[in-house]
C-alpha cells in the first residue's frame, strides 16, 4: 500500500517536471489559485454561520458574529494539524449583528439598535455581561442596518449607520442614518461624516484614517471607496436631514445639491462639502456591492502588495485590490482584479495571526456569485509571486504603472499591448448610472524603465475627476505569461504637479492604436446579425470577460443573473437582446434580487455578437431524451 | 419600496357574525334548569367552582345541587351547516364541558392547565371517535390533539374561534365530502387547519351524520361560563357573475383613463384576470361585466392589486388608489336585487413586483364569490417557518415586535424551560406581552432579507401594559409616564444569572439616580411568570405600577383578575397593592415606602 503510493506520488512528480518543460514553450496561463489559494474552514453542519462580523483574537481563535444573532468562538481556524476547527457558542440572541471586535480583552459588537460589550466574567467560555455601551433609535425599517465597531488607535469606535429603504435612501426616520459616527468608550456618540447609503465595509488604516465602500445606489452611480473625514458628505442625499442638529460637523442641506446627472466631479465644484470618492470600482466591471475592506499591513507575508487594500464585494463573492496615493492632499488610486471564487457573499474579513486574510459570508436575501447560504473562508498566499500591475500611479501626464516582474520590453513596447479610455457616471438622484462619457485615451509616448518594472504611459487627453481604464492585454513577463490580471482603473481626481516626461517612445503614425476598432465593429454587426453564419464561441467568450457580462451570468448555471440558456428560451430577437442590454428591464426577472445595469458603453457590434451566441443555446437546448431516461 | 410597508398589513376579514343575545335563554331548546344568565363569572386558578354575580351577558351552567345528565347538554336554536363561531368560555379547576358542531364533531373544553403534551383528549382537542368492537382500551380513534397546549389557568376567559365546513351529500343521501375543521384557534393560537372528519366522534348525539344540525354545548360533565357567542352561517345565495369584456392599452395610465387610446388588445372572458396579457407592466386593463344580486342587502367588495386600480359598481366609484396585491381594499354598498353593471381598472407603470388583480364580493351569510379568475393574484409565497425553540435552558431573542398594531424596535424576547415566554422593550424597561407555549416565530426575520425583522409570539399572549414599572411620585394619585426619555432611564444591559441550572437576564436601569435590576423567572410550577424588581438605593415616594387594565378585580390574599379576567396578578411578599383609576383605566399600584424590592407574578 505505502509502495504503491510512492509511485503515484513519482509518477506525479515526473509529469509536474515535463509540463514544466513544456511551459517554457508554450506556457499554459497561470490562474489565481497558483497564488492565492481559498481555505474553507469548515461549519458545524448545525451552525447557521451567515457571518456579519469577524474579531481575530490574539491567542489564534477568531470570533465570529452571525445575522441570526450568535457569537461562535472558533478554535484551531487555521487548521494546522489538518483537523477541524472547534465551535463554542460564545453569545447568543442579538439583533443581526453585523460586525465584531475585540479589544483589550473584550468582544464589542454592533446590533441593529446597540453598541455591545459582550464580557465573561466567571471564565466558562461564555458571555455572561451583555454591556450597552451605546444605543440609538429605529424606524424598524429593514434597511436601517448598523455596521462596525472598527476601533481607532485612541481606543475610541466607529460605526456606519445603512439609511433606510422607501424606494429610496431615507435617513429622516431614525437619527444620524446615513452616517459615519464615533463612539466613545462612555457611550458619547460623536456625528462625524455623512451621505452614506449602504456602508457595509469601512476601516481604519494604518495612519488612523477611515476609508469606507460605498454600493451603487441612489446618488450612487457605482460602487466605490472614500476617505471620510470630519464634515464630509460622500454623496447620498438620504443623511442630510440631521445636519440641523447642533453637533452637525457640517449645515449642508438637500436643497444644496445639484441634481442634474452630471459627473459628481462637477457637483462637488458647486458643494464645497461633497467628498469625491478615492478610488471608484466601475459597477459590474469590478463588483457589484462593495463591502470589507482591510489595509495590508502583513509586511510581505501576503505577497507583494503591502500598503494596499484588499475590498471585497458581497453580490461577486471575491476579493478586489485597491492602490492609493495622495496628491494635493486628497487620496485617489487604483483598483484591480484579486481574486475571484469564493463560496458565498464576502462581506467581513479580518486578517488572520499568520498575514492570511479571514473572509465571512452571506447571501441570504441579497444573492451572490458563490451559491452557498453562508460561508467562512481564509486567502492564502503561497510564495508565489503573479505577474500583475502592482500599482498605478497618476504622473503630471498620464500614468506610471508598476509590475510585480519585469516586462518584456518587445510586449512593452508595442503599442497593441495597450488599450486605455476614461469614462464616468452621473450624480443624481436616481439609482445608479450608465457609464458616460467614455473616450478613448490617446497614448502619446511611453518609456520602459530600465529595470523593465515600470511603464511610463504619456497621455494627452487626461480628466479629472474621471476613471481611467488601463487595459495591458498584450504584456508579458520573462516566461511569456500574460498579466495574470490585464486591467486597471484609476480615479484621477488630481493631477500631480510636476515636469512633464521626456524622452519617450512615440508610436509610428501608421500604427496608432485608435483607429482599429471601427471597422471590426462593422463587420461584427453584419456578420453576427447573420443567423447563417457560425458563431465564433471563443471570440464571445473574450467579448463576454472583456465587458464582465460573466461576472453575473454563466452559460447554464444561475449566478447573480440568469444563466444565458435561460435567456435564449425567451426568443428575443439578437435586435431585442440589444436593446435589453443597453436598457435592461428588471422586471422580466423578478426573481433576481440584483437589477442589471445598463450597458451602453459596450460597442453594438460586441453585444449583438455576444446575442447571436445566446440564441445558438436556444436551439441545443433540445431535451436528449436518453440522457433524460438515464437521470437518477 | 411600496412592498415593504404593506407586507406588514394584515388582511382585515369582512365578515360579519351574529351574536347570541344572552339577556335570557330563548336562544337554546328546552335549557335544563342547570343553565342561567348572569352577569359576571369569576374564578381562581384553584377554585373548584365559579363565582357568578346576576346580570346579563354570561351564559352558566352550574350544578346546583343536581347531577349533571345528558339532558343538560344545551342545544341551540338554530341549525347549521358551513359555519364560524367564536367564542369566549371559563371553567373553574378540574371541569369538562364541549362545543359539538352539529350536535356532532367535538372541540374540547377542559381544564388541561399545564399540560405539557395534550392529547386528543385535552382542551382544544378534536375529541376522538369511540368504537366498542375495536377492543378495550382502543375504542377511541381518529381523535386530533391540538398542536399544542393554548388553554389558560382555571378562572380566566378563554376565546375559541372555529370554522367548519359540514359535510356534503348527494341527492340520494349519500356522503359526497366529509366534514372539515378549516381552522380552530384557542386564545390566538391556530391549534388545527384543514381537518377532514371522518365520522362523529365521541358522544355525538348520532352515529348518523347529517347535513344540517344545530349547536350543542356538553353540559353534563362540570362547570362552564359563556360570553360573546357568535356565528356566521351561509344560507343565502351568493353573487353571480357574468363574462366580462376586456380592453387592454400598452402605456402608462397611472390615472386609469384609456382616453383617446386604441386597446391593444379586447375580447371577452368568463373571469377577468390579468393573464389576458403576457405584458408585465406599462399597460392598463379595463374590464366590463354585470353581477347579478339575488337579494337587496349590503354587499362588500374585496379589490387587490399591485399598481393602480379602481372599481365602479352602477358607475360609482368604491374602491381606488396605489396598493400592493396581498393588501385588501374594501368597501361595501347596498345594492337592489338584480343586475347591475361593474367596471374593473387595473395599470401597473413599474417594472418591479409581480401582477396582480383579484375582486371578490361577499355578503354576511352567504359564500364569498370570487369574480376574478383563480391565476389573477399570485400564488402565495411557500415559506418555511423559522421558529426558535427552548430547550434545555433559557433563550433569549432580539428583534422588533409588534405590540398594538406597533412596530417596537428594542425587543428582547425571552423563552424559558418550562413554556413560559415574555417580551420586553429595552427602552422602557417594560413588559410587552407574556406567553404560554412555544417561544419565538422568526420567519420575518430570518428567511429571506427578513424585512419586517419581526420576531412572533407563538403561544398564547397576554398583553402587558409597556410602562416602566418604577416611578417617584409626590403622592398616590400621582400618574406614572406612559414612556420615558433618556434623560430619566438609561439602559445599561443584562447580566445573566443562574437560578439552579437555568439562565436568567437581569435588565440593569438607571432610573432617576437609582440603579434598578429586573428579572423574570418561572413560577416552580410554571403557573405563571414571577417578576422581581430590585432597587439599589431607597426613596420614600417610589411606586411600583403592576398591573393596568380596563377592570381589576381582587380576589383576596393580594391576587387579583386582571382586565376581565385575562390573566391574574398576585403580589408577592408582604406587600399590598391598590387599585385607582387613572385615565379610564384601572391600575394597580404598591407603594414601596422604601423597601428595595417588589415581587409579583402573572399567572395565566
Amino acid at each position: 500500500m505505502k509502495k504503491q503510493f510512492y509511485h503515484i506520488l513519482l509518477a506525479g512528480l515526473l509529469l509536474s517536471t515535463a509540463s514544466k518543460g513544456l511551459a517554457q514553450n508554450k506556457p499554459k496561463p497561470y490562474t489565481e489559485e497558483d497564488f492565492y489559494e481559498i481555505k474553507t474552514i469548515a461549519i458545524p453542519d448545525d451552525i447557521r454561520l451567515e457571518i456579519g462580523g469577524i474579531a481575530p483574537l490574539p491567542d489564534g481563535r477568531v470570533a465570529v458574529c452571525t445575522r441570526r444573532g450568535e457569537v461562535w468562538m472558533v478554535e484551531n481556524p487555521y487548521q494546522l494539524n489538518g483537523t477541524k476547527p472547534s465551535y463554542t457558542l460564545f453569545a447568543s440572541g442579538l439583533h443581526e449583528s453585523l460586525g465584531l471586535a475585540y479589544h483589550n480583552g473584550a468582544l464589542y459588537c454592533t446590533q441593529r439598535a446597540e453598541l455591545t460589550k459582550l464580557i465573561d466574567t466567571d471564565a466558562d467560555g461564555k458571555a455572561d455581561v451583555y454591556e450597552c455601551v451605546a444605543t440609538w433609535d429605529l424606524s424598524g425599517n429593514y434597511h436601517e442596518y448598523s455596521y462596525g465597531p472598527v476601533f481607532d488607535k485612541n481606543g475610541d469606535m466607529y460605526l456606519t449607520f445603512n439609511v433606510a429603504w422607501v424606494g429610496y435612501g431615507e435617513g429622516k426616520l431614525a437619527k444620524w442614518r446615513g452616517w459615519l459616527v464615533k463612539i466613545k468608550p462612555d457611550g458619547t456618540l460623536e456625528p462625524i461624516a455623512t451621505g452614506l447609503r449602504s456602508p457595509a465595509g469601512f476601516t481604519v488604516n494604518s495612519n488612523n484614517e477611515v476609508f469606507y465602500g460605498e454600493n451603487q445606489g441612489d446618488w450612487v452611480g457605482s460602487g466605490r471607496v472614500t476617505h471620510l473625514e470630519k464634515g464630509d458628505f460622500a454623496g447620498n442625499a438620504g443623511g442630510l436631514y440631521w445636519t440641523k442638529e447642533p453637533n452637525s460637523p457640517l449645515k449642508l442641506t438637500r436643497e444644496d445639491l445639484p441634481d442634474t446627472g452630471e459627473p459628481m466631479y462637477e457637483a462637488a465644484k458647486k458643494v464645497k462639502a461633497l467628498k469625491l470618492p478615492a478610488v471608484w470600482f466601475p459597477h459590474a466591471l469590478m463588483g457589484i456591492s462593495t463591502a470589507d475592506m482591510i489595509e495590508d499591513q502583513t509586511g510581505g507575508k501576503f505577497g507583494p502588495f503591502q500598503g494596499q487594500y484588499i475590498v471585497f464585494d458581497q453580490g461577486q463573492s471575491k476579493a478586489m485590490r485597491m492602490s492609493l496615493e495622495k496628491i494635493n492632499g486628497q487620496y485617489q488610486g487604483a483598483c484591480y482584479p484579486f481574486r475571484d471564487g469564493f463560496q458565498s457573499g464576502t462581506v467581513r474579513a479580518r486578517w488572520g495571526n499568520d498575514g492570511s486574510i479571514l473572509v465571512g459570508m452571506t447571501s441570504r436575501g441579497w444573492g451572490s456569485t458563490g451559491k452557498d447560504l453562508y460561508g467562512f473562508q481564509r486567502l492564502v498566499w503561497n510564495g508565489r509571486v503573479p505577474f500583475e500591475m502592482k500599482q498605478v500611479k497618476a504622473t503630471p501626464d498620464g500614468f506610471e504603472v508598476e509590475f510585480t516582474q519585469p516586462v518584456s520590453k518587445a510586449s512593452a513596447e508595442n503599442w497593441a499591448a495597450y488599450e486605455l479610455k476614461s469614462f464616468t457616471y452621473k450624480y443624481h438622484h436616481q439609482y445608479g448610472s450608465p457609464i458616460i462619457n467614455q473616450e478613448k485615451l490617446n497614448l502619446k509616448g511611453l518609456i520602459l524603465s530600465d529595470d523593465r518594472t515600470k511603464v511610463r504611459l504619456v497621455l494627452d487627453n487626461l480628466r479629472k475627476g474621471y476613471i481611467h481604464e488601463i487595459r495591458g492585454t498584450g504584456l508579458l513577463n520573462d516566461e511569456g505569461q500574460p498579466l495574470l490580471h490585464d486591467v486597471a482603473y484609476y480615479t484621477l481626481n488630481n493631477i500631480p504637479a510636476g515636469e512633464l516626461t521626456k524622452g519617450y517612445l512615440v508610436p509610428k503614425a501608421t500604427t496608432t492604436a485608435p483607429a482599429k476598432t471601427t471597422p471590426v465593429k462593422k463587420e461584427a454587426t453584419n456578420k453576427a446579425t447573420s443567423s447563417n453564419d457560425l458563431i465564433d464561441t471563443k471570440q464571445v467568450a473574450a467579448l463576454l470577460k472583456k465587458h464582465a457580462c460573466t461576472s453575473c451570468h454563466a452559460e447554464n448555471t444561475r449566478v447573480v443573473g440568469p444563466p444565458f440558456v435561460e435567456v435564449a428560451k425567451r426568443n428575443y430577437t439578437n435586435e431585442q437582446i440589444l436593446e435589453l442590454v443597453y436598457h435592461p428591464k428588471p422586471e422580466n426577472w423578478p426573481d433576481y434580487a440584483t437589477e442589471m445595469a445598463s450597458m451602453t458603453h459596450v460597442p453594438k457590434g460586441d453585444v449583438l455578437k455576444i446575442a447571436a451566441w445566446i440564441n445558438s443555446l436556444g436551439k441545443k437546448q433540445k431535451p436528449d431524451l436518453n440522457k433524460i431516461e438515464n437521470h437518477d | 419600496m411600496l412592498k415593504k410597508l404593506l407586507c406588514l398589513l394584515v388582511p382585515v376579514s369582512v365578515y360579519a357574525q351574529t351574536d347570541i343575545p344572552l339577556n335570557d335563554l330563548r336562544s337554546f331548546q328546552n335549557p335544563s334548569a342547570t343553565w342561567t344568565i348572569e352577569g359576571q363569572a369569576l374564578g381562581t386558578p384553584d377554585g373548584e367552582a365559579l363565582t357568578v354575580s346576576p346580570g346579563k351577558g354570561v351564559l352558566v351552567n352550574t350544578l346546583k345541587g343536581q347531577k349533571y345528565q345528558r339532558t343538560d347538554d344545551l342545544v341551540f336554536g338554530f341549525a347549521h351547516e358551513d359555519i364560524r363561531l367564536s367564542l369566549d368560555y371559563m371553567i373553574p379547576k378540574g371541569s369538562n364541558s364541549g362545543i359539538y358542531l352539529q350536535s356532532r364533531y367535538e372541540i374540547q373544553i377542559l381544564d388541561s392547565w399545564l399540560k405539557v403534551s395534550p392529547t386528543d383528549g385535552d382542551a382544544g382537542a378534536i375529541y376522538h371517535r369511540w368504537d366498542e368492537s375495536r377492543g378495550i382500551g382502543k375504542e377511541g380513534y381518529e381523535g386530533h390533539a391540538p398542536r399544542q397546549n393554548a388553554v389558560k389557568a382555571p378562572g380566566l376567559w378563554n376565546h375559541l374561534e372555529v370554522d367548519f365546513k359540514a359535510p356534503r351529500f348527494d341527492a340520494k343521501g349519500n356522503k359526497i365530502a366529509n366534514a372539515r375543521i378549516v381552522k380552530i384557534s384557542l386564545n390566538g393560537v391556530l391549534i388545527h387547519e384543514n381537518i377532514e372528519l371522518l365520522g362523529v366522534t365521541r358522544g355525538a348525539v348520532s352515529t348518523q351524520e347529517v347535513a344540517k344540525a344545530p349547536l350543542m354545548i356538553q353540559g353534563d360533565h362540570g362547570q362552564v361560563a359563556f360570553k360573546n357567542i357568535k356565528y356566521e352561517i351561509f344560507d343565502k345565495a351568493p353573487v353571480t357573475y357574468s363574462p366580462a369584456k376586456y380592453a387592454f392599452y400598452k402605456g402608462k395610465f397611472g390615472n386609469l383613463q384609456a382616453g383617446s387610446s386604441t386597446p391593444a388588445q379586447t375580447g371577452t372572458v368568463a373571469q377577468p384576470s390579468v393573464k389576458v396579457s403576457e405584458v408585465k407592466a406599462d399597460f392598463l386593463l379595463q374590464f366590463e361585466g354585470k353581477l347579478t344580486i339575488p337579494e337587496t342587502d349590503t354587499y362588500t367588495f374585496i379589490t387587490n392589486w399591485t399598481g393602480t386600480g379602481a372599481l365602479l359598481i352602477d358607475g360609482d366609484t368604491l374602491t381606488k388608489g396605489n396598493h400592493w396585491y396581498s393588501e385588501d381594499i374594501i368597501a361595501s354598498r347596498k345594492l337592489t336585487a338584480g343586475e347591475h353593471p361593474y367596471k374593473l381598472l387595473y395599470a401597473k407603470d413599474f417594472g418591479w413586483g409581480p401582477r396582480g388583480l383579484g375582486l371578490f364580493v361577499e355578503r354576511s351569510g352567504a359564500e364569498r364569490t370570487a369574480i376574478t379568475e383563480r391565476t389573477s393574484l399570485p400564488e402565495p409565497e411557500a415559506t418555511p417557518l423559522v421558529e426558535i425553540k427552548v430547550t434545555d435552558d433559557t433563550k433569549w431573542q432580539r428583534s422588533f415586535a409588534m405590540y398594538k398594531g406597533r412596530k417596537k424596535t428594542h425587543v428582547i424576547h425571552v423563552g424559558m424551560p418550562g413554556g413560559l415566554n415574555y417580551s420586553y422593550n429595552l427602552n422602557q424597561g417594560s413588559f410587552l406581552h407574556a406567553w404560554r407555549g412555544k417561544f419565538l416565530d422568526a420567519t420575518l426575520m430570518w428567511h429571506d432579507r427578513g424585512e419586517p425583522q419581526l420576531g412572533a409570539p407563538m403561544g398564547v399572549v397576554v398583553v402587558q401594559n409597556n410602562m416602566f414599572p418604577l416611578a417617584i411620585l409626590p403622592d398616590a394619585n400621582a400618574a406614572f409616564s406612559d414612556s420615558l426619555g433618556t434623560q430619566d432611564l438609561q439602559y445599561k444591559g443584562y447580566v445573566l444569572q443562574k437560578t439552579g441550572s437555568t439562565t436568567f437576564p437581569v435588565f440593569q436601569y438607571n432610573y432617576k439616580g437609582l440603579k434598578v435590576k429586573d428579572t423574570a423567572i418561572p413560577q416552580a410550577n410554571n403557573q405563571g411568570i414571577v417578576r422581581k424588581i430590585t432597587v439599589e438605593g431607597t426613596n420614600a415616594n417610589l411606586y411600583a405600577l403592576v398591573a393596568e387594565g380596563e377592570a381589576i378585580v381582587s380576589l383576596g390574599n393580594e391576587r387579583y383578575g386582571i382586565d376581565n379576567q385575562q390573566y391574574y396578578v398576585e403580589i408577592l411578599g408582604n406587600q399590598k397593592a391598590f387599585i385607582r383609576d387613572n385615565k379610564g383605566k384601572k391600575q394597580l399600584v404598591v407603594a414601596l415606602n422604601n423597601a428595595s424590592a417588589i415581587s409579583y407574578q402573572i399567572t395565566f
